[in-house]
């Protein structure tokens, strides 16, 4: 340790002796500076100013942790929403706009015609005449149409060949099993009435999927808990079951009761299947 | 010192009044000698400024009762240059007004005591550096340690001790050679 080193430390000690008030020796002058110094902080703490009274009195000025909370509450929401609306108007687009590849377009349709399905289940007859106008958009021949077979076929197995045309659907899009849709369809004539799919269709998008779940009709069908919902207003209320494309299958529904079925529509479970089992 | 830091932290965090009170109260005084020996005119109003910053901030605290002290002279610090900087820019001009002045004189002879102690600590204290003063009024006035001057001004502790020992020799030199007492 060099005579610095011991100089630099007897400073330091002294220096910290009397910055705390302590006695040192020699230094009088310099140590009553620094109590002088310190008493200065002992004097009366200035009046507040008439802000900071009224925080001192009733607490903090604004209620800031609620709405902030709130604040940041709605601007979640906000994001939420703004995001549902992108995601709405783009699958629209997408099954809208010719321009669009057919791989994308074909799904973004199938999305839409569930929703609308599911939003419209009183729509039925003339509705259902659209949906082979999509074919003929698309240029795709319709070559699903022949789906009219079902027709004959009873409930379970209207379920599970819905089911199947769904899932078909689902990828061509322009298949006649689509227009086992006959609300959504309808209202959607060469997609022009797409548009008009009402931005609540988000909450719709959990509807395209669950109804086949509880029916036993398997995973791939979910137009078959559509059915009796759908078709039961349709028939009472002079439903065009001749409609094109094949779309009888969902006609002859008649016999599901409008009053049974019709005011529950698509939330209500339907009945079972016959055999349980959607598959043959 | 607070007895109960914790606690009274706590209702702060929850806006009772009390909790505030009882933080301005402690901390008030060294708040504003601290301006007061940074040369700080409106002493009132920048105190008042700084305890509504620290009642605002105060529940995204989190720390000890130094913590805390150093957090709330961190605050003043800053209000410190900002009153500076807009002093600067302003010339610095309060017309009197009888009616406003509230000061209450208890004795002649005992106002003109302390004010010329006061006066004249503050005037030693303006013949340093600013970083010297800053340094001294920290340690001694806000009561803080080297490390806390040190997180308050930005520097390093090293930095501060040198600052100070500077601003104590000055001192020292100024003090015996006018031989005044204070």
């Amino acid at each position: 340790m060099s005579p610095r080193d011991d100089d630099d430390g007897v400073w330091t000690m002294r220096d910290d002796d009397l910055i705390a008030g302590r006695a040192v020796e020699d230094e009088p002058e310099l140590a009553g500076f620094v109590a002088a110094l310190r008493a200065t902080a002992d004097e009366p703490a200035p009046a507040p100013t008439p802000a900071l009274r009224a925080v001192l009195e009733h607490g903090r000025r604004t209620p800031r942790g609620p709405s902030a909370r709130r604040l940041s509450a709605l601007r979640v929401a906000a994001r939420i929403t703004l995001g549902a609306g992108v995601a709405v108007a783009s699958v629209t687009g997408a099954a809208a706009l010719e321009a669009v590849p057919a791989v994308v377009r074909e799904p973004a349709r199938s999305v839409v015609e569930s929703v609308v399905r599911v939003l419209a289940p009183g729509s039925h007859g003339p509705e259902s005449s659209p949906v082979p106008a999509w074919s003929g958009e698309d240029g795709v021949p319709a070559t699903h149409a022949p789906t009219s077979g079902r027709s004959p076929s009873p409930s379970p197995e209207r379920g599970t060949e819905l089911s199947a045309g769904g899932a078909r659907d689902n990828g061509s899009g322009t298949s006649p099993a689509t227009p086992a849709v006959p609300g959504g369809a309808g209202t959607v004539p060469g997609l022009p009435s797409l548009p008009g799919l009402p931005a609540p269709a988000v909450p719709g998008e959990g509807a395209v999927v669950p109804p086949a779940a509880p029916r036993g009709g398997g995973p791939g069908a979910p137009a078959a808990p559509a059915d009796p919902g759908v078709v039961a207003p349709v028939a009472p209320g002079g439903g065009d079951p001749a409609a094109p494309g094949g779309r009888d299958p969902v006609v002859p529904e008649p016999p599901v009761a409008p009053g049974e079925l019709g005011p529950v529509g698509p939330t209500t479970p339907p009945p079972p299947p016959a055999g349980g089992d959607a598959y043959p | 010192m607070l007895e109960d830091f914790d606690g009274t932290l706590r209702r702060a965090q929850e806006g009772d009044p009390e909790a505030f009170t009882a933080i301005y109260a402690d901390l008030a005084r060294p708040v504003a000698a601290y301006l007061r020996a940074r040369g700080v005119r409106e002493v009132e109003d920048v105190t008042s400024d700084v305890f509504l910053a620290v009642l605002s901030g105060v529940d995204r605290f989190t720390g000890d009762q130094a913590h805390f002290r150093s957090w709330v002279f961190t605050i003043a610090h800053r209000r410190m240059v900002d009153h500076w900087r807009r002093a600067a820019r302003e010339p610095w001009t309060t017309p009197f007004e009888a009616e406003a002045d509230t000061r209450s004189v208890p004795s002649a002879e005992a106002e003109a005591v302390e004010s010329l102690g006061t006066q004249a600590v503050l005037a030693r204290l303006a013949d340093l550096t600013e970083d010297q003063c800053e340094v001294l009024a920290l340690r001694v006035v806000a009561d803080l340690t080297v490390e806390q001057v040190a997180e308050v001004m930005g520097r390093r502790p090293g930095a501060v001790k040198a600052l100070q020992r500077r601003a104590l020799a000055a001192l020292r030199r100024s003090l015996v050679k006018e031989g005044v007492p204070l």
